[in-house]
């Protein structure tokens, strides 16, 4: 039986004629590492601000640990949050930023210590906790900046775009430590970003949202393999839409007319109702096997290499919008090129429209 | 809920009033008393009456000491941002060995005391034998202005500025072409402000255009000698002019910068 | 020729006419002051023989000792009642008041900027003096029966410089205020910090840097001013300023005068590497 952290109940949030967030319904697991992903203006941040106690939300109501968060303030709340630009007090050293909010809770002076310096511990910035704020690079703000707010001991800890201000390859270094420390700690951690990657390594949940609701929630296999909504399979990776007819019913598939075939795809939909398909790219292959079905011919118009494959533009007779398709690092693919593409129906998500 | 909004915000209101009150309250009065009708600007208002306004206008040396502020402000402001223009573009820009310790013989005037700068220039041009004179006056504005349009024009050639009048060098300007059609252009919202800062500087001096001056004078060295008859509703009548002059031009300015800010 | 095709030449000649300027009319006047403070004046003539005479004049008549003890005076209380006027001021504004309405709350705080710097002492004369508005609301409320004057005194002083100062102060404080980013207040809430709290630990520590800068340049203006106390102090007792003016117009004594403002200019020299001490230490 896992117990619940953080429950959102019918959440709506508005600021004068704009609606920032419509319905939301959440419910997160203790311990676990949740990632609300979106594009900018998704809603996923002023969720996030509603969670930390930093906005009221016009309807609905929020609960830790089955209690009721209404007009607790963010200082009374037992959440903690990463803020994008870390917010690190410029005029206390390492130690004081960590220390102060211990400080504010009247934590004694030898106990707080000892939480202190095992937080920089975990954080690896032991050697430097006399630094001031200005000396320390990005990826050592990041650091203290979660250290200050784990230290406090929250039930959750919130992180909005932690990552956002880090180069690349720090970035995903972080996102390792950032696991790794989450899973010794235990705390349930919600993690707010855009980007589909960063998302995927880290998160045992990922929460799409788009437009003020929730689109998805999921593992980060599930919401990949099997995205619920058109928006998810776009903005988790790449995807092939194809639209299509329902045309027939048989046990767990339906037959959809396409522009050019006729496919067999899991799902219940009754006959007659206009849906879309998504093959993510390194779904389609040139070779046929057992099951999979042919989706017809074109010739290839662009063509990269990306180290573990090569991303190609196929142009299909009868097709609106040409397909990608990721071919294997041997078959090195010619401008021009005829291919013939099949799929597996297993791996052919229903849509609605 | 509106009126908790209030009782929780009192506090904080009141406060705003009576500062506000404090800072307005003389100026009010300045104003008020200019339309008085009797001799004396206190209680009771007898106006309203333009005649002290009419006195101020038709005062030869009022006027005289008008044209004079003026035109002392505008020249000195300009030979100050010129200089203070050439001088951080060559510290900024070109590589002169020493540039911070020239930077800081370039401010050192911002730390002085007016009344100092004053009684060096006087003790100066006595010992020189250079007459007092509206001439002597802007060069005392210039010796204060400068440093602070240099500041500020310093503070703008930052890294960004550099690159683009980088790029401009390598697509075939020469060096005076960057400075004129690169670096004054995107400067000119600084070089304004400077100059704007300057003429306000240079129109409000005192102690400066007291000393070294002689038969010809600023605005307000002639209210200051004015003030010593006392309690006078001209003086109030000019100072109300000058008052709701200076406003009404910060008025246009602010509204001037922030519309060409939009576009 | 050569040297200035060159581009450090180049240099050297956008430089020279500020800094000739600078050296010409700052520097060397501060240089022939110094020198004039050593000499002295006997009888109308100028003896120039250097002696530190005008020093020991200074520390032996109480007149001039006084005059500098007053301004030192006057100049830290209304420091000290600008800045605790301004800071809650700033605060409201900052804090409190919807940023559409910050831009205009500002612009009317420095409406008495616009008024000439002569005249504003003027129009607190029109306030405080006998038969002024205080005193003739007092005689229609009735306090007291007859006219009373508040000006001419060190508290009419005061309150000219305060005036123009809170106006100074609130402008820098206010500056500092806004640009805090917003997530420091956040955070700070956010580990448990009530508004006192936060205020103390965080916002007030922040803020202090750019506090002193304002404070000490309300010192600077403030001690070297020579209008406000000449309009609104009376002549019971004289502020620095007001005794090196007098040396020159009344008794045409530029070497006791020059002194005076060394001595000025020491004293403001020795606040401000104060100040840069504190702002430094602060800093690392």
């Amino acid at each position: 039986m896992t117990e619940e952290s953080v429950r959102f109940l019918d959440i709506g949030m508005r600021f004068g004629a704009t609606v920032a967030l419509v319905g939301i319904n959440l419910s997160i697991t203790e311990g676990s590492y949740v990632v609300l992903l979106g594009p900018s203006g998704g809603g996923k941040t002023t969720l996030l601000n509603i969670l930390g106690g930093f906005l009221e939300p016009t309807s609905g109501r929020i609960e830790i640990k089955g209690e009721d968060m209404a007009g607790v303030p963010a200082a009374k709340r037992p959440t903690a949050t990463v803020f994008q630009d870390y917010a690190l007090f410029p005029h206390m050293s390492i130690e004081g930023n960590v220390a102060f909010g211990l400080k504010m809770r009247k934590v004694p002076r030898a106990a707080r210590e000892i939480r202190v310096s095992k937080a920089l511990a975990m954080v690896k910035l032991g050697p430097v906790a006399q630094n001031r704020v200005h000396e320390l690079s990005g990826g050592q703000r990041q650091r203290v900046a979660l250290a200050r707010s784990l230290v406090v001991e929250p039930s959750v800890l919130l992180l909005d775009e932690p990552l956002g201000a880090l180069d690349l390859k720090l970035r995903r270094q972080m996102q390792d430590e950032l696991k790794a420390i989450q899973k010794r700690v235990g705390t349930t951690f919600v993690h707010v970003t855009h980007d589909q990657e960063e998302a995927m390594a880290i998160a045992d949940t990922i929460v799409v949202m788009n437009r003020g609701s929730i689109e998805d929630v999921g593992t980060p296999e599930r919401v990949y393999l099997r995205p619920a909504t058109r928006f998810t399979a776009n903005f988790m990776g790449e995807s092939n839409i194809l639209t299509g007819r329902v045309t027939e019913v048989s046990g767990e598939f339906v037959t959809v007319a396409t522009a050019n075939t006729n496919m067999a795809v899991r799902g219940t939909v009754p006959v007659d109702y206009e849906v879309a398909i998504s093959i993510r790219p390194e779904h389609l292959h040139t070779e046929d096997k057992s099951g999979r079905i042919q989706l017809g011919t074109g010739y290839v118009t662009e063509y990269g290499f990306r180290g573990t494959h090569h991303q190609c533009t196929v142009r299909m007779e009868r097709f609106d919008t040409p397909l990608r398709v990721r071919l294997p690092q041997s078959k090195i693919p010619a401008s021009g090129e005829q291919l013939t593409l099949y799929v597996d129906p297993d791996d052919a998500v229903l849509l609605d429209r | 809920m509106a009126s908790s909004r209030l009782f929780r915000n009192f506090p904080a209101i009141s406060y705003v009033v009576l500062i506000y009150g404090f800072i307005f309250l003389p100026v009010v009065v300045l104003v008020l008393f200019s339309f008085q009708d009797s001799r004396i600007p206190i209680p009771p208002f007898d106006g309203p009456s333009l005649k002290w306004y009419g006195a101020i206008l038709d005062d030869r040396r009022m006027m005289d000491a008008l044209f004079n502020s003026v035109t002392v402000g505008l020249l000195s402001s300009m030979v100050s941002v010129v200089l203070g223009f050439l001088a951080a573009y060559s510290l900024a820009r070109l590589n002169i060995p020493g540039a911070r310790f020239f930077q800081g013989l370039l401010i050192a005037p911002l730390t002085v005391s007016y009344l100092i700068i004053a009684m060096g220039l006087l003790i100066t041009f006595t010992e020189l034998g250079i007459p007092k004179s509206l001439l002597t006056v802007g060069i005392g504005h210039v010796v204060i202005n400068m440093p602070l349009c240099f500041a500020i024009l310093y503070s703008q050639m930052g890294e960004h500025q550099a690159n683009v009048e980088r790029a401009a060098r390598d697509l075939g300007a020469h060096d005076l072409q960057v400075m004129l059609l690169v670096s004054v252009p995107m400067l000119w919202p600084a070089l304004f402000a400077s100059f704007v800062l300057s003429v306000t500087f240079s129109w409000d001096e005192f102690i400066i255009a007291f000393m070294v001056s002689r038969f010809d004078v600023t605005l307000p060295v002639e209210i200051w000698s004015m003030l010593r008859s006392g309690l006078n509703p001209k003086t109030n009548a000019v100072g109300s002019l000058v008052f709701m002059v200076s406003f009404v031009v910060v008025l246009l300015l602010d509204v001037l910068i922030s519309r060409t800010r939009r576009l | 020729m050569q040297a200035l095709t060159s581009r450090s030449g180049r240099g050297w000649a956008l430089l020279a006419p500020a800094l000739l300027w600078t050296v010409a009319f700052f520097f060397m006047p501060l240089v022939i002051m110094g020198a004039y403070s050593l000499w002295q004046r006997v009888g109308m003539r100028l003896v120039r023989t250097v002696s530190g005479s005008n020093y020991e004049q200074f520390l032996a008549k109480s007149y001039f000792l006084d005059s500098l003890i007053n301004s030192l005076e006057v100049t830290a209380i209304v420091t000290v009642v600008s800045v605790l006027l301004a800071y809650p001021l700033a605060w409201i504004l900052a804090v409190r008041v919807p940023t559409r309405w910050q831009h205009i709350a500002l612009i009317l705080a420095i409406l008495p900027f616009w008024t000439s710097y002569v005249v504003r002492s003027y129009s607190w004369l029109l306030v405080l003096s006998e038969g002024g508005i205080i005193s003739n609301f007092l005689l229609d409320v009735g306090i007291t029966d007859a006219p009373v004057s508040f000006a001419n005194n060190r508290g009419a002083t005061v309150v000219g410089f305060v005036h123009f100062f809170v106006m100074l102060l609130t402008l820098t404080i206010y500056a500092n205020l806004v640009q805090l980013p917003e997530s420091y207040r956040k955070a700070a809430a956010d580990l448990g910090a009530g508004p006192v709290r936060s205020f103390i630990h965080v916002i007030l520590p922040l803020t202090l840097p750019g506090v002193v800068v304002g404070a000490f340049l309300t010192f600077v203006l403030c001690i070297g001013d020579y209008i406000t106390p000449q309009i609104l102090g009376g002549n019971r007792e004289l502020l620095l300023p007001q005794t090196i003016m007098l040396q020159i117009s009344r008794r045409s004594d530029f070497p006791m005068a020059s002194a005076l403002a060394m001595i000025l200019m020491m004293v403001i020299s020795i606040v401000y590497v104060a100040c840069a001490r504190w702002l430094k230490l602060d800093r690392v």
